[in-house]
């Protein structure tokens, strides 16, 4: 049988059965978007892997992230990820305070040196030798840094961990910064959102857990898994958006009928996430499903972006000439359109011009 | 994503499995159904001879349904909520299945509790 301290063996000690063990295996599968082939592979990995120490930091945060994960008041199959790791050090979540908590937090760090892994929820704060958020005296810089020196990887949680968030949005009077632009010589893995959908940070733990490795990351760092279609491309609305039916106001007859939010300021053409297939609430709905449109609060600077009720604004090059040369490439009509929609964030920055759909869809003799 | 697709992916499962023997499943969870999309494939593939309920960290709902060889699997936490939902085209779920190692562990169960049954004179075991 597997050594005491394997997943398996702990899952059993529960008294969680084989079958109870395959379901396990089965929602983590779902969990990590993997097919259903792959469970006997999963279960046999899990049933040796280690339990692996957890240390997590909350930096300059709201605690958003953490509550994602914990509000859940009955015990889920995702729970029994969090009870399957050995969460060293979580100074909201855990039972000890002051000096001991400290001293437990000193203790895994030697203890499992070079094998612990490090979560970051918050943003790390630099102006004035990061004096705007300490934890015992210790500033997040500081702590960070030496957190980070025994970690085999460090999982951003959250869009102020893996991209500055709030705090690092127009003035940032406190000189905000991500987990990445601190950390140099350690694999990082972005979780972002605002919060995180809980699963994907739960998927991602279950990815390490399983395989002992990261999974395939994006250019911004974040697993492709869960971050690798944008809101727009996998939105139940889309067939709305696609005949040109658009809600004007909150509560319109369009809204009421389940139209596409564009003109109400959906950010989901250039934003990536799993809300629209994974959800939240256990699958409940998300902010489109519920007549809001995305704030794309997975992408960086998205406090930054104009505002979340304007349409995203249009591209530098005027439509027309572009979707000609990416006609001219062979490309179809649809990807130019697609296409500028990716670069219209970069533009709104800079551009501040406003725009209506109409900008967007396709002129009359191009092609589809 | 609608229901007439799903019914065409599980029309090449049921043709593979039967001719190769080798079936496969279908995620419910990931996909981006249509409001209406659900319930039209439960219509579409109806209610099966068969059921049944697995206790293991929640409920689970094993269902065959009106096609055989065409299961509907239900995962459940213990609150009830649905974590996991899925397709599964073979002619039986591995969940159904009683796991080998479970067999031995029963087998020699059984026999020591005979055996000590037997020492304390105890006929019924």
């Amino acid at each position: 049988m597997a050594d005491e301290n394997s997943l398996g063996a702990i899952l059993r000690a529960q008294g969680v059965s084989r079958r109870g063990f395959l379901k396990f295996c089965g929602a983590m599968a779902a969990l990590m978007a993997l097919p259903p082939s792959m469970v006997p592979a999963i279960a046999a990995a899990l049933g040796k892997a280690q339990r692996p120490s957890v240390i997590w930091l909350s930096f300059q945060e709201c605690t958003g992230c953490t509550e994602s994960l914990s509000r859940s008041h009955t015990p889920t199959l995702e729970a029994l990820i969090f009870d399957a790791i050995s969460l060293d050090y979580h100074h909201t979540l855990q039972a000890a305070s002051g000096e001991a908590a400290e001293a437990a937090r000193a203790t895994a760090m030697k203890q499992f040196f070079g094998k612990y892994l490090l979560v970051v929820d918050g943003s790390i704060p630099l102006k004035d030798g990061g004096v705007y958020s300490t934890i015992a005296g210790m500033s997040n810089l500081d702590m960070l840094q030496e957190a980070a020196k025994g970690a085999a990887a460090i999982v951003a949680v959250g869009t102020c961990a893996a991209f500055g968030g709030i705090p690092h949005a127009n003035p940032n009077p406190t000189g905000a910064v991500a987990v990445s632009d601190i950390i140099k010589n350690k694999p990082i893995i972005n979780v972002s959102g605002c919060p995180p959908i809980p699963v994907v940070i739960t998927g991602v733990l279950a990815h390490y857990l399983t395989f002992g490795t990261l999974p395939e990351l994006d250019d911004l760092g974040r697993p492709k898994a869960f971050y690798g279609e944008s809101i727009h491309d996998r939105c139940y609305r889309r067939p709305f958006y696609d005949q040109g039916k658009f809600a004007k106001t909150f509560d319109d007859e369009g809204a009421r009928n389940g139209w596409c939010l564009f003109e109400l300021g959906c950010k989901g053409p250039t934003t990536f996430n799993a809300c629209a297939t994974t959800k939240w609430n256990q699958g409940t709905s998300f902010p489109i499903e519920s007549g809001h449109g995305c704030l794309g609060c997975s992408e960086p600077n998205f406090w930054d972006a104009g505002s979340f009720y304007q349409a995203l604004s249009v591209p530098i090059t005027p439509l027309g000439k572009a979707a000609a040369i990416a006609a001219a490439a062979g490309i179809a009509g649809g990807a130019a359109i697609a296409m500028h929609n990716r670069h219209v964030k970069a533009g709104a920055k800079s551009g501040h011009q406003t725009v209506t759909v109409n900008d967007l869809e396709k002129q009359p003799g191009e092609a589809r | 994503m609608s229901a007439a697709a799903l019914l065409h992916e599980i029309a090449a499962l049921l043709d593979s499995l039967d001719r190769m023997g080798q079936g496969g499943s279908v995620q419910l969870n990931g996909l981006p159904l249509l409001p209406g999309d659900y319930e039209a494939l439960q219509e579409a593939l109806g209610e099966g001879e068969l059921s049944a309920e697995l206790q293991a960290l929640g409920p689970t709902q094993i269902r065959e349904t009106a096609l055989h060889g065409v299961w509907w699997l239900t995962h459940r936490n213990s609150a009830g909520e649905v974590v996991a939902e899925s397709i599964e085209v073979t002619r039986c779920p591995d969940i159904l299945q009683t796991p080998a190692e479970d067999v031995s562990e029963s087998a020699q169960h059984l026999r020591e509790r005979l055996l000590i049954a037997c020492e304390t004179g105890d006929r019924h075991g």
